[in-house]
């Protein structure tokens, strides 16, 4: 019998073996899967290459179930199959490399919105987006509620440099298709699903984590101007002045991402 | 958060129940969970899973078990990963750090899956390097958990159980036993069980898994996803009477029945502790 392999060799073959998109049989005919198998025991059976196809075909199942788990409403939204599709497209350009399955989706708006799916569901990358901004409010850590005393402590030339802090679950997301509606029915039955927008509706969107959950909600073109305005930075002073809403307005925006918890500070 | 001696039979925290624990806060010894539910993707944190997951330590002690440690992969070690799993343990102070004795993935590809080492001196000692590495990188010991595997490797220079006991004498970790991927590798590969049981140092044995398996296509299949079965029942009596009580735990991670169902798992499993412990004495 030839000398062993080194581990890192046997590794990198069979891992080639289990990735192979077109299943076992077929990844046993390259050249890493006939040097793999030479190396599998088949002192007893089932054979070498039944005992490798579990190891593929679990690959993919493990990781289309995942993804499914992190996208919803985009899985709920294409239907079983052509979500199928999206993601042994998506794992034939993009494997994990990251310790933590939570990644893998990183890549998929991008990749959705340049798929050939998106041409019958317009709204594919959008929705992919908006799920991934989901996924990342879930995944990060929230500040303290707000303290009010902050506010009384401003001296008047203080308030003319004053800056908000947000928390830092909150991200906008601008898209052309109303897709928080799609996220919103996420879990109810999908034969209602087939939703189908035939012109672009752009929206802005907000996300952001509460107590319970990450919360959705759509905005107004002028609040989600002066929120991201305020989120960049600009100080309260100049953010309210360059958003030409009325004081009354102005203040009904800031009660309501004050109530949200939206606002965490001053700075 | 007070530190307790942990013992009895724990069971595998998953968000289905979450509302149910910390609720009611039903009478378990002490739950596992998956250490990478709770690190978050790249540029992430904990975020809600820890916030939860903090509530849960303030009533509970935890074991932290993971999925992605790789201990046995010839790529690198993932730094960042471990500095992550330092950290959620700086937080949640668990009784145990656990992982699994196999490789996720090779070449820049993880495959998120328990996959199978050959048992050559080569592995062996590239494993034991890797685990003095993590020890010091999160500044704990670990126990290493036998994973079940449907195929073997013809140049395998030692059992398992062999290899198992190499590492933890060149390395000190610990050992996870999990009496069910015992079994179903017993069955995939036809050896004996109770000779896997003997070949392991008692010392080692910090933690036991029972579940429940498939059989799909002539294998034993490890899915987590039915009772414990029968023979894996008697295996764990062996093991009860080779390592003592030491603390057990449900394993139930599809097809997730009622909480009240898992207790009842659970219970069997302290009652064979209790019935071998009371014959011994
Ligand atoms: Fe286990």
């Amino acid at each position: 019998m030839a000398s062993a392999p080194p581990l890192s060799e046997l590794q990198g073959w069979l891992a080639a073996v289990w990735t192979t998109r077109e299943g076992v049989d077929a990844a046993l005919k390259s050249p890493a899967g006939e040097k793999a198998r030479r190396w599998i025991s088949e002192l007893r059976p089932p054979s070498a290459r039944d005992r490798l196809a579990v190891y593929s075909d679990a690959y993919f199942l493990r990781l289309l179930e995942s993804l499914g788990s992190e996208f919803p409403a985009v899985k709920r939204a294409l239907g079983e199959d052509n979500f199928r599709k999206l993601i042994a497209d998506y794992l034939s350009r993009h494997h994990s490399d990251s310790p933590n399955l939570s990644d893998l989706g990183s890549k998929l708006a991008e990749f959705s919105a340049a798929h050939a799916l998106s041409k019958r569901f317009p709204y594919l990358g959008d929705l992919c987006r908006l799920e991934w901004e989901v996924l990342s409010a879930l995944y990060t850590d929230r500040l303290p509620p707000l303290d009010p005393a902050v506010f009384s402590r401003l001296s008047p030339a203080d308030w003319e440099k004053a800056a908000l802090v947000f928390d830092p679950t909150l991200s906008l997301l601008e898209v052309s298709w109303p897709v928080d509606r799609l996220w919103a029915q996420r879990s109810s039955p999908a034969k209602a699903a087939r939703c189908v927008w035939r012109t672009p509706r752009p929206g802005k969107l907000a996300v952001w984590r509460d107590d319970e959950w990450v919360r959705v909600e759509s905005l107004e073109q002028e609040a989600f101007l002066t929120l991201e305005s305020l989120m960049r930075g600009t100080s309260l002073p100049a953010a309210c002045a360059a958003s030409g809403a009325e004081a009354d307005e102005l203040k009904s925006w800031f009660a309501a991402w004050a109530k949200e918890g939206l606002i965490k500070g001053l700075r | 958060m007070q530190k307790r001696a942990v013992s009895g039979v724990g069971l595998g925290l998953r968000s289905v129940h979450y509302d149910h624990v910390l609720s009611r806060r039903p009478a378990v010894p002490w739950f596992e969970v998956i250490s990478e539910n709770f690190m978050g993707p790249r540029g992430g944190s904990g975020g809600r899973p820890l916030e939860v997951l903090a509530k849960v330590r303030r009533e509970y002690p935890v074991a932290l078990h993971g999925v992605s440690l790789s201990i046995g992969s010839t790529d690198p070690l993932d730094f960042d990963y471990l500095k992550k799993l330092e950290s959620l343990a700086s937080v949640i102070e668990p009784w145990i750090v656990t992982d699994h004795l196999c490789w996720t993935g090779a070449h820049g590809k993880n495959l998120h899956d328990l996959l199978p080492l050959p048992y050559t001196e080569e592995a062996a000692r590239h494993v034991a390097g890797r685990i003095e590495k993590v020890q010091d990188a999160i500044g704990r010991s670990i126990a290493i958990e036998n994973v079940s595997s449907y195929l073997s490797y013809k140049h395998d220079e030692m059992a398992e159980w062999e290899f198992i006991a190499r590492i933890v004498k060149t390395t000190g970790c610990g050992v996870l036993l999990d009496v069910n991927n015992i079994h179903v590798s017993a069955i995939n590969h036809g050896f004996d069980g109770e000779e896997y049981l003997a070949g392991i140092p008692v010392a080692a044995v910090r933690q036991m898994h029972l579940a429940g398996y498939s059989e799909e296509n002539g294998f034993l299949i490890d899915t987590h996803d039915h009772p414990v079965s029968d023979p894996v029942w008697k295996l764990y009596a062996a093991a009860v009477r080779r390592f003592g009580a030491v603390p057990t735990l449900i394993e139930w991670d599809e097809h997730i029945p009622s909480f009240a169902r898992l207790q009842k798992e659970a219970a069997k499993a302290k009652e064979v502790q209790d019935g071998v412990c009371a014959a011994a004495v």
